[in-house]
């Protein structure tokens, strides 16, 4: 029984951790987003939803809960994403979002300033921010 | 390990008094201050950070180191295919870098300026981009100054090989019209019409264009150079559309140098001709297939020979590799039978490839490729060419040939 409970927990555990949502700060006047929005919004090809001005962050390259976040909602690799921002960046179309530089420091951002979308570990969310989108 | 732990603990709560003798309700308030205190500093912190001078300039970069060779057989002599491909390994033509800088002048005002050099032209820097960026609103943005030109799908990033799986993008749409930067004032619109995002732009400016050596460079000027395009993005498509006109001169002098003989001979100039581009093309990438195709007209509204062109690429992401295969064509279209053979053969382009590659990510910003190319139809019942391959002075012996090339791209 204790093993069945053991694993059953590891299992919601793993869950938990891949499955990043999208996040706005609670003050922030969107309620949902689609999924086609989100990967507008972090795409770089949007920056106003429903009349609100949005400004994606990200979190840092190479984590775990980045590369879940654009494999789950836009289907592609981090070498994809970036290859991408190439064509952008160079070509004065966009730059990709902004980089934080960690959990944390996207929990206060977001938290901090109604533009923002950021997307987490749903653990992770506090009541200062307020889930849009989850996949 | 539990003797080590209380032991250690009994020495934290005795060296501190302050925590011993404070009641516990005082204890928590304090901590509650500090803990709001410092999550201020926090904040303070990024909003700092986010309007910081290192952010307002941000550099990027991004190199090429390419090799590559033909395999052509001529009569007398040598060959070399358009993008500098020869019978011997060389490695200047498909190596390349670039450094872009964008400052942040205001929230809405920005300046770019990308310096590029390349072995093509013996790596002398030049300034590709170099605009001011105006963000009218969240969604008009005005651009001007020196920018590529958005002829095709992707002319802008021609040079920045990491962004396209190809390790060159097939000459018979790229190469076609050799313009590249153009100086000019651009305007453009996103808008999102439900799932389907839109970025219309129009464009309004100048260039002169180096016809390459297969006219003795000639110098096409192109003025009042004007063009649209729209782009439209739905999940993994992207469309586009785009149409470009010019008023096109060469000077007599040129002329000459590109046909040959003085064109007064025929009573050929080229002044001021309305000139256009048009092209179409489909996208789709979701990761795991790869698929890209255009279709592309240039059209002098003269005697001089127009041209159609296209290709179909299809890819495979298979983890870190990627084999894709490439069919290109290029075909002359609305040809003057009344000018001699010769001169047709000698301006028309013909020519169709089969091209076969291999991409492989090194890492997430380096990317490793390898490309053989089989070029043939060089010639067909209305014109007989070399293609896109330049002699000096021999002919092709077959109509077919082979340019196999290798190249790494990074950006930083």
């Amino acid at each position: 029984m204790k093993k069945i409970l053991f694993s059953l927990l590891l299992m919601l555990a793993a869950a938990a951790q891949a499955e990043p949502v999208v996040v706005v700060s609670a003050n922030s006047g969107l309620d949902a987003l689609t999924q086609d929005e989100v990967r507008q919004i972090f795409n770089g090809q949007t920056r106003r939803v429903s009349g609100a001005s949005v400004k994606p962050l990200d979190l840092p390259s190479r984590g775990r809960a980045r590369d879940n976040f654009y494999q789950q909602v836009l289907g592609k690799s981090a070498e994809q994403m970036k290859s991408y921002w190439a064509r952008m960046i160079f070509t004065g179309r966009g730059m990709p979002p902004r980089e934080v530089s960690s959990e944390q420091e996207m929990v206060l951002l977001v938290g901090s300033n109604r533009n923002f979308v950021g997307y987490l570990d749903a653990a992770l969310v506090t009541p200062d921010l307020k889930v849009v989108y989850r996949p | 390990m539990k003797k080590v732990l209380s032991v250690m603990l009994g020495t934290l709560l005795s060296a501190g008094p302050v925590w011993a003798q404070t009641p516990e309700g005082d204890v928590q308030q304090r901590l509650r201050d500090y803990e709001q205190r410092l999550e201020q500093l926090e904040k303070q912190q990024f909003d700092n950070t986010l309007s910081d001078a290192a952010d307002r300039i941000r550099i990027n970069g991004f190199l090429s180191a390419g090799m590559s060779r033909a395999e052509v057989d001529t009569t007398s002599g040598s060959a070399s295919y358009i993008d500098g491909a020869s019978d011997k390994w060389s490695h200047d033509s498909l190596t390349r870098a670039g450094v872009q800088f964008n400052a942040e002048l205001s929230d809405r005002a920005e300046a770019v300026v990308q310096l590029f050099a390349s072995g093509d032209d013996e790596f002398n820097a030049e300034l590709q981009w170099a605009y001011l960026d105006y963000q009218v609103s969240d969604s008009v943005s005005m651009k001007a100054g020196r920018i590529v030109a958005p002829f095709y799908m992707h002319s802008q990033y021609i040079d920045v090989g990491y962004a396209y799986p190809w390790a060159s993008l097939p000459a018979e749409v790229y190469q076609l019209a050799p313009v590249k930067t153009m100086e000019a004032v651009e305007a453009s619109w996103r808008f999102t019409s439900g799932p389907v995002s839109h970025r219309l732009s129009g464009f309004w400016g100048s260039s002169t264009v180096d016809g390459g050596e297969r006219v003795a460079n000639a110098q096409f000027q192109a003025d009042d150079l004007s063009g649209v395009n729209f782009t439209s993005y739905w999940r993994n498509w992207t469309a586009r559309a785009a149409y470009t006109a010019a008023d096109v001169s060469v000077s007599q002098q040129d002329l000459q140098g590109a046909l040959g003989f003085p064109p007064a001979v025929l009573g050929l100039s080229f002044d001021d001709v309305y000139t256009y581009f048009a092209g179409v093309g489909l996208q789709y990438d979701d990761g795991s297939w790869f698929f890209s195709a255009e279709k592309a007209r240039l059209d002098f509204g003269n005697w001089y020979p127009s041209s159609e062109s296209g290709y179909v690429t299809v890819g495979k992401y298979l983890g870190k590799w990627m084999p894709m295969v490439t069919w290109a064509e290029v075909t002359p279209r609305d040809l003057d039978s009344s000018l001699p053979a010769a001169l047709n053969n000698g301006l028309a382009e013909q020519q169709k490839s089969w091209t076969g590659g291999l991409r492989y990510s090194l890492t997430d910003s380096i990317a490793l490729k390898g490309e053989v190319s089989y070029y043939y139809d060089f010639s067909d019942s209305d014109v007989t060419t070399s293609g896109f391959f330049f002699t000096d002075g021999g002919q092709l012996e077959d109509d077919h040939a082979t340019v196999i090339r290798l190249s790494a791209d990074l950006v930083f």
